[in-house]
């Protein structure tokens, strides 16, 4: 029998770090990167710029998507800000508060939309299981 | 050994920065390598400042990319690099405004800073002379994204000759290098962390020592700001003109600002790229009350 390996779980997802979190249809992915976007807005240190503003940004724009106030424009500024704090940062807590977010928009973007679309919904009911009717598509890692 | 070692190193590397070869001193750093060559090539940097100790890194606005490591390891660095923190290595290839991720990289963070910024230029005495204008005005967009509440703070005192405004603080941490460095009793530093970090003083106490005027010469914005010249004028009204004291304990090499006949302040002599050297606040004091 072959033990799990870190290479099992390399779906280009980054919900912690060399470890993973097990959600099921009664959870929301808007709202679990909106906790932790605000984990690493509380964690970040206030040294240098990208991390110190860009984490506190995108929890705002997660928790604003969260309570149906979002717009679609949102959804790309969020990749535009995970990809601007990605790399620029001192320490990598900044690379750490962006993949999370890169993570939630590049497997369950349609939710995010869900999320928009629906804003009374989504303060109702979640997206749910039957929201993925297909089987959910996990992409081979690349280097991009 | 160690001797020998020196003997065989070589005197200087040659660093290409922008496809200009320069030759540096080795353990200087890219930003210095390229203040060498000047002009365009030069990084903008809002936090490193050569004469201050452990400055520099907090900004990101001089992030580089380095195409190349060095002459014997060729494979280019992963990340951007802040250029004011890396040092160069021989034959190294450096990419500053050749590269379209150093720019994109740049802008970005040219809005974070700018984020929450209060952009009240027409009521800050910094203004046409502020380095974050400069650098938004040369690297930033047009616009920004951010829809939500600023970060704000009350106005404070902090001594006799400092006014500090945190709103307009890009916290880039100069001010209290020169507390760390320059002054005796320092009393001045940082509070919190993250985005509600701020720059203060030991339970709002004042800043009273000689070279307190040297934290309001470093502040690349209007965060702290100059009590004695507060509102009185624009700075690009006033004419700059070199002078000197002497003075036992500092450099006296300082730059009267001129309306007229009038001395409306006092500051530092700054370099090319806005940096002075230190100096005390008899200096500044002398000159001015010899103005009145």
């Amino acid at each position: 029998m072959k033990a799990l390996q870190m290479e099992d779980f390399a779906t280009g997802s980054m919900m912690g770090s060399g470890g993973f979190i097990v959600l099921d249809d009664t959870q929301c992915v808007v709202k679990h990167t909106y906790t932790l976007a605000r984990f690493y807005r509380h964690e970040s240190c206030g040294q240098c710029s990208p991390c110190r503003e860009g984490t506190g940004w995108m929890e705002k724009i997660l928790l604003k998507i969260d309570s149906g106030k979002g717009v679609m424009s949102d959804i790309d500024l969020l990749w535009d800000i995970q990809r601007k704090i990605e790399g620029n940062t001192i320490c990598p807590l900044g690379d750490a508060a962006a993949w999370p977010v890169a993570a939630a928009i590049r497997h369950f973007r349609d939710e995010f939309e869900w999320h928009i679309n629906n804003p009374e919904d989504c303060l109702r009911k979640n997206y749910g299981l039957a929201g993925y009717a297909d089987e959910i598509h996990v992409p081979v890692l690349s280097n991009e | 050994m160690a001797e020998e070692v020196k003997k065989e190193a070589p005197a200087n590397f040659k660093v290409t920065i922008d496809n200009i070869t320069v030759e540096v001193a080795p353990g200087t750093t890219i930003l210095n390598a390229a203040r060498q060559i000047g002009g365009d090539v030069t990084p903008p940097a809002m936090c490193y400042y050569s004469k201050l100790e452990g400055s520099g890194g907090k900004c990101r606005t001089c992030l580089v990319e380095v195409a190349q490591g060095s002459e014997k390891d060729p494979r280019p660095m992963p990340k951007l690099m802040a250029s004011c923190r890396t040092t160069v290595m021989d034959g190294m290839v450096v990419k500053n405004i050749t590269s379209e991720r150093v720019q994109d990289a740049r802008a970005g963070v040219v809005e974070f800073l700018l984020l929450n910024h209060p952009l009240d230029c027409p009521i800050c005495d910094q203004a046409g002379e502020c380095h974050l204008q400069d650098l938004g005005y040369d690297h930033g967009k047009e616009g920004t994204r951010y829809e939500f509440k600023r970060r704000t703070f009350e106005k404070e005192d902090i001594g006799p000759y400092i006014q500090l405004h945190m709103t307009r603080c890009i916290l880039c941490y100069r001010c209290t290098y020169v507390a760390d460095q320059l002054t005796d009793k320092r009393v001045h530093g940082i509070l919190d962390r993250g985005d509600h970090a701020e720059i203060s003083t030991y339970i709002s106490k004042a800043i009273d020592n000689d070279f307190s005027g040297n934290m309001i010469d470093v502040c690349p914005v209007g965060a702290l700001t100059d009590k004695t010249f507060r509102f009185k004028n624009r700075v690009w009204f006033t004419k700059p003109v070199d002078a000197h004291r002497d003075c036992p304990t500092c450099c006296g090499k300082v730059t009267l600002w001129n309306r007229g006949d009038e001395v409306l302040r006092v500051t530092a002599r700054k370099d090319e790229w806005g940096e002075v050297q230190s100096y005390d606040d008899k200096a500044r004091l002398d000159l001015q009350y010899l103005s009145f």
